[in-house]
């Protein structure tokens, strides 16, 4: 038997194997500088409409605040630095009551949770996260304009004619546009699916879509429903809450058991020692890992996998509700144990 | 493109690749002393995917771990130099390397495989092969198609002398060709023959 292998073709193959070598150990990841850990920058903005001629809903507060401090609890134990802004409307007054202690700049009207996103984003390096939460009215849906959508804000003033406003998709895309970092835009609201930009998977409408679109790879996302599916409220854990929101808490460790009292930094400033107390029902237990956890990481695409398909009958019609996050190849990782 | 049109597309290609061994048959290609055989491949490699621009990734290459499998049910030896088979891969690639706030997710791929190997000399082939692949990201029901070329010189470990068997070293490139972005891949592997006939012993003529 001959042992002789040629050698032209031995010498190109060793070559082509060497030039493949130096490429990955020139731009690996493991080479490559670290960047430094994010700080997390969330703006939970949460409506019970109880003060408009909309319908009221049961459980958006609670999903934000719960939500604001399963958050605040991961990212304590992940070592990852949080501010929270919280931008609420809560019960029947015509606006923000005049007797509460929240300031009216952080009362959820269009203009001014623009102008939170803008200032938000002033403050965030390249690295950071921007967490945009929303629970509330959605709306917008139209087969014949598939990009048309919205989210219901509050009534602006008490002598304003409005009982709402409405935040289009593409002004609050173009609002995050501006923004340096990551982006997580996380909707529990109806036909919020109208909200995700397609992913330009195909070269021949690549540069048509982008254009159209504005779409930003930077921007990831944890949706509540497809656009022309409803998002629901439902009786869980002993409380109204969204459907999403509550199997996106549960995924983050949450539990309905007790009650949780923390200090949460800040809330509409940047001041690490200027904090807000919330106290919610439930908790995440001490040193518990969350259900959504892989390895190191919690990542977007693991937690919106684990928000089961909600089916929901109204009038003996049926409705579905399908979590929706972004296509591609690329995934966002919300907390890692090895950020430093 | 539209899924219906993608899968159509799949199932023409696949019942091309696999029913041409039997269309080389027909077509007098092969001829009857011809052998055949059947085999798998078992192979672990660095899978780097390479971003394109619109996807603004920080980083030049996205690495990951690949696992591959292929099986050939039906080869045929059309000369003592040249091998035809047809196959099925089935392939699993890990999520990459994580890099701050972003990674690349892991996929499952399967698809039809054909694949001419050419023996240089007893000890050393080469084999060049086509795959289209059907792809799915981990938690994410969204199959894409992929079409992967690839190179693998093959070492031959056991050689055919004295069983019906042969095992060979193989050292796999692969590019992956998507709509979005490619990516290469650099693995071992380790492949099994086992053949219609018994050993050959003659001697080898390029």
């Amino acid at each position: 038997m001959r042992k002789r292998i040629k050698p032209l073709l031995f010498i190109m193959f060793t070559l082509a194997l060497l030039g493949l070598a130096l490429l990955v150990l020139t731009a690996c990841e493991l080479i490559t500088p670290k960047p430094e850990a994010p700080i997390i920058y969330a703006l939970y903005i949460s409506l019970d409409y109880y003060n408009s001629a909309l319908r009221d809903l049961n459980g958006t507060l609670r999903d934000a605040r719960e939500l604001a401090t399963a958050i605040q609890i991961r990212a304590a134990d992940f070592g990852v630095e949080v501010f929270s802004t919280m931008m609420i409307q809560e019960g029947d007054a015509s606006e923000i009551p005049l007797d509460s202690n929240i300031e009216y700049s952080l009362y959820p009207v269009k203009t001014q949770i623009l102008q939170r996103i803008h200032d938000i984003g002033a403050h965030m390096r390249d690295n950071d996260v921007f967490l945009l939460y929303f629970s509330g009215h959605g709306g917008g849906y139209s087969l014949d304009d598939p990009d048309l959508g919205f989210l219901v804000t509050a009534k602006p003033s008490a002598s304003s004619n409005v009982e709402y406003e409405l935040i289009s998709d593409s002004e609050l895309r173009a609002s995050l546009s501006n923004i340096l970092g990551t982006k997580l835009l996380i909707l529990d609201s109806c036909y919020s699916g109208q909200y995700l930009v397609e992913y330009p998977i195909e070269q021949l409408n690549r540069d048509r879509i982008i254009e159209e679109t504005g779409y930003d790879p930077d921007l990831y996302y944890l949706i509540a429903a497809a656009p022309e599916e409803l998002s629901w409220e439902t009786f869980l854990g002993g409380h109204m809450h969204g459907h999403f929101s509550y199997y996106l808490l549960k995924a983050l460790g949450w539990n309905h058991n007790g009650s949780t009292t923390i200090s949460i930094a800040n809330n509409g400033t940047f001041d690490i020692d200027d904090s807000f107390s919330l106290t919610v029902s439930g908790n995440i237990q001490n040193n518990s890992i969350a259900p959504a956890q892989q390895g190191t990481q919690i990542r977007i695409s693991t937690l919106s996998h684990m928000i089961p398909l909600g089916i929901f009958y109204d009038n003996g019609v049926r409705y579905p509700q399908h979590t929706q996050t972004g296509k591609g190849p690329m995934d966002m990782i919300l907390f890692d144990s090895t950020w430093e | 493109m539209q899924l219906k049109k993608r899968t159509r597309i799949l199932r023409v290609s696949m019942i091309l690749l696999l029913t041409l061994p039997l269309v080389l048959v027909s077509a007098g290609h092969v001829r009857e002393e011809s052998e055949v055989a059947a085999g798998f491949r078992l192979e672990s490699s660095w899978y780097g995917s390479l971003p394109s621009e619109f996807q603004a990734d920080p980083l030049p290459i996205r690495s990951h771990l690949a696992l591959n499998t292929s099986v050939f049910p039906f080869s045929v030896v059309m000369s003592p130099t040249l091998e035809f088979s047809t196959g099925l891969t089935v392939a699993y690639t890990s999520p990459s390397l994580a890099y701050g706030v972003s990674i690349w997710r892991a996929f499952f791929a399967f698809g039809p495989t054909v694949e001419l190997t050419i023996a240089l000399n007893p000890s050393f082939s080469l084999t060049t092969a086509g795959t289209l692949l059907v792809s799915s990201y981990v938690h994410l029901k969204d199959p894409t198609l992929m079409f992967r070329l690839s190179a693998i010189p093959e070492f031959e470990l056991l050689p055919r002398t004295d069983t019906r068997h042969s095992v060979t070293f193989n050292v796999p490139v692969h590019v992956d060709l998507r709509s979005d972005y490619t990516a290469v891949s650099v693995g071992l592997g380790l492949r099994w023959r086992y053949y219609s006939t018994g050993p050959v012993t003659e001697e080898f003529v390029p």
